[in-house]
């Protein structure tokens, strides 16, 4: 690792860089710091906010899960093959996270609401998608699948074509290709989007508040605390809320890197 | 037993002219040029990756110009071996033969018997990434190999070896066609052409400028970027030989 010699300049990136940074904990720091073990103990007992939270991270992840196979074969596809109009795909992927996301989760009702095409097939199963843990998984996807779609491609560019090629020149069709080169290459890659597609999902709350107040999720709910009974009532469940998302994340980059690992052990065969 | 004819091939900047090439049985052919002169292209499309624009590719008398490229029985080992990191030397040799849907014993048996050809059987269980440039090269071929190909195309396969590596892969190349295998072969370096080459062609820009047998080259020079190439430095009624 290259050294960090004193100068005037390294002293510049450093102050600057320990601004960004201190932007970043200090919220966060402070919200933890006025919140008391015993408040956050309490709120961990509180049976809505439980619900809330298994809710939010049970329909954050089935959609990731979801909306992640579908998102895999346009990654691969933006990666690999070139089309006429490919740059105005790539813009239109990246628009949910431009837009605001209360007008994301309009579109969203737009789309699902009892009188559009989607809302009228769920209407044959009896099914109201407003209001449905199936309408705030679209939501939460809608908002974050840029981040799935676009680390996947990312893998995919970064995997060497010649590899692709040499498969198929050893008699692999193309499918084998895919599932036995292209996606083991990619995988780190792809699995660092489903971490992101997943925060960013469990985290939303625009899109998700407009499509579905109930069941509440997370995020929701500390917005009802707040408006309802303050700042010291939503900060506990904050509180919480954010060390189940760390735990998960950490868990999550933890079993990227176990797989890294894995890689290097002796195989059973060979 | 190979036989490319007027093969064309465009793209914006550059394009394959008419190649025509004629590789008999058992035969070493080198292609020889320069970096860009078109060979990864010709080979890539011999091999079934590209399709040509026009033109005809016969093996043993038949077309396969546009047979997939698993059905032509041509192995392609590219420039640097393009072994899968992720799997294991073992698993890379087994690759296309788990395709082949081989039994478990029969894959065991023809990996362990190229691993001893090739001198890697102690590489095995390793991963590419702890391994050198010959021993990838190594592997790569023996890969190919496992295919039982009629015809071996070779990418510039002593490429950023050192010189003992060279020396190694190249006395492996040259046992490999005594053996029966009829090898084509694209390089830049006129020494291992020499070395090598039953029979060469000199291309340059997508076509080819000159082909015959070696010796026929190097007395009679078709221009003087052949007679530069091929590193006798002279065109035309000069009688110095080529070095190495």
């Amino acid at each position: 690792m290259q050294g960090f010699r004193v100068s005037i300049f390294n002293l510049i990136l450093v102050f600057l860089g320990g601004l960004a940074l201190l932007f970043i904990v200090s919220p966060l720091l402070s919200m933890f710091l006025h919140s008391s073990y015993a408040e956050v103990f309490e709120t961990s007992k509180d049976t809505e906010v439980r619900a809330s939270i298994v809710r939010t991270l049970l329909i954050s992840f089935s959609a990731t899960l979801f909306f992640a196979f579908l998102s895999l074969p346009l990654s691969y596809i933006l990666a690999r093959k070139e089309f006429p109009g490919k740059r105005l795909v790539i813009g239109l992927i990246d628009l949910p996270i431009v837009i605001p996301h209360s007008a994301a989760g309009i579109a969203i009702l737009g789309f699902i609401s009892r009188d559009s095409v989607l809302g009228e097939v769920a209407g044959l199963f009896g099914l109201n998608l407003v209001g449905h843990p199936i309408g705030i998984a679209l939501a939460m996807a809608f908002v974050s699948i840029p981040f799935m779609i676009n680390s996947a491609r990312d893998g995919f560019e970064a995997v060497p074509v010649r590899l692709e090629k040499a498969a198929l020149t050893l008699g692999a069709s193309p499918v084998r290709v895919f599932f036995t080169i292209s996606l083991p290459l990619a995988w780190r890659s792809i699995l660092s989007g489903f971490v992101l597609m997943f925060g960013r999902g469990m985290s939303e709350f625009g899109a998700v508040v407009i499509v579905a107040y109930h069941p509440m999720i997370t995020p929701v709910l500390i917005w009802e605390r707040f408006s309802a009974f303050g700042l010291s009532y939503a900060r506990p469940v904050s509180v919480l809320f954010i060390i189940i998302c760390l735990l998960f994340f950490i868990g999550l980059r933890f079993l990227s890197v176990e797989k890294k690992k894995g890689h290097a052990e002796r195989p059973k065969s060979y | 037993m190979l036989s490319v004819q007027n093969l064309t091939k465009k793209y914006d900047e550059f394009h394959l002219d008419s190649i025509s090439l004629e590789i008999g049985q058992g035969e070493y052919f080198v292609l020889l040029g320069p970096s860009g002169a078109g060979k990864t292209v010709l080979f890539e499309t011999i091999a079934g990756i590209i399709q040509p624009d026009s033109g005809k590719i016969l093996f043993e008398g038949r077309d396969i110009t546009h047979d997939p490229v698993r059905r032509r029985q041509i192995g392609l080992v590219f420039q640097d071996g393009a072994v899968f990191p992720h799997l294991t030397a073992g698993q890379n040799i087994s690759y296309p033969l788990k395709i082949k849907k081989l039994s478990v014993k029969q894959i065991r048996e023809k990996v362990f018997s190229l691993a001893e050809q090739m001198g890697i059987m102690h590489l095995l269980h390793r991963k590419p990434s702890t391994l050198s440039g010959g021993e990838l090269r190594r592997i790569a071929i023996a890969r190919t190999l496992a295919l039982d190909p009629k015809c071996l195309l070779l990418d510039e396969p002593l490429s950023s070896l050192d010189v003992q590596l060279q020396q190694d892969i190249l006395d492996l190349l040259k046992n490999l066609n005594k053996s029966g295998l009829t090898i084509l072969h694209i390089t830049h370096n006129y020494r291992e052409a020499f070395y090598l080459a039953h029979k060469m062609a000199v291309i340059d820009k997508g076509r080819i400028i000159q082909q015959g047998l070696p010796s026929e080259i190097v007395a009679h020079p078709k221009s003087k970027f052949v007679s530069a190439f091929i590193g006798i430095g002279s065109y035309a009624g000069f009688n110095s030989q080529p070095e190495g």
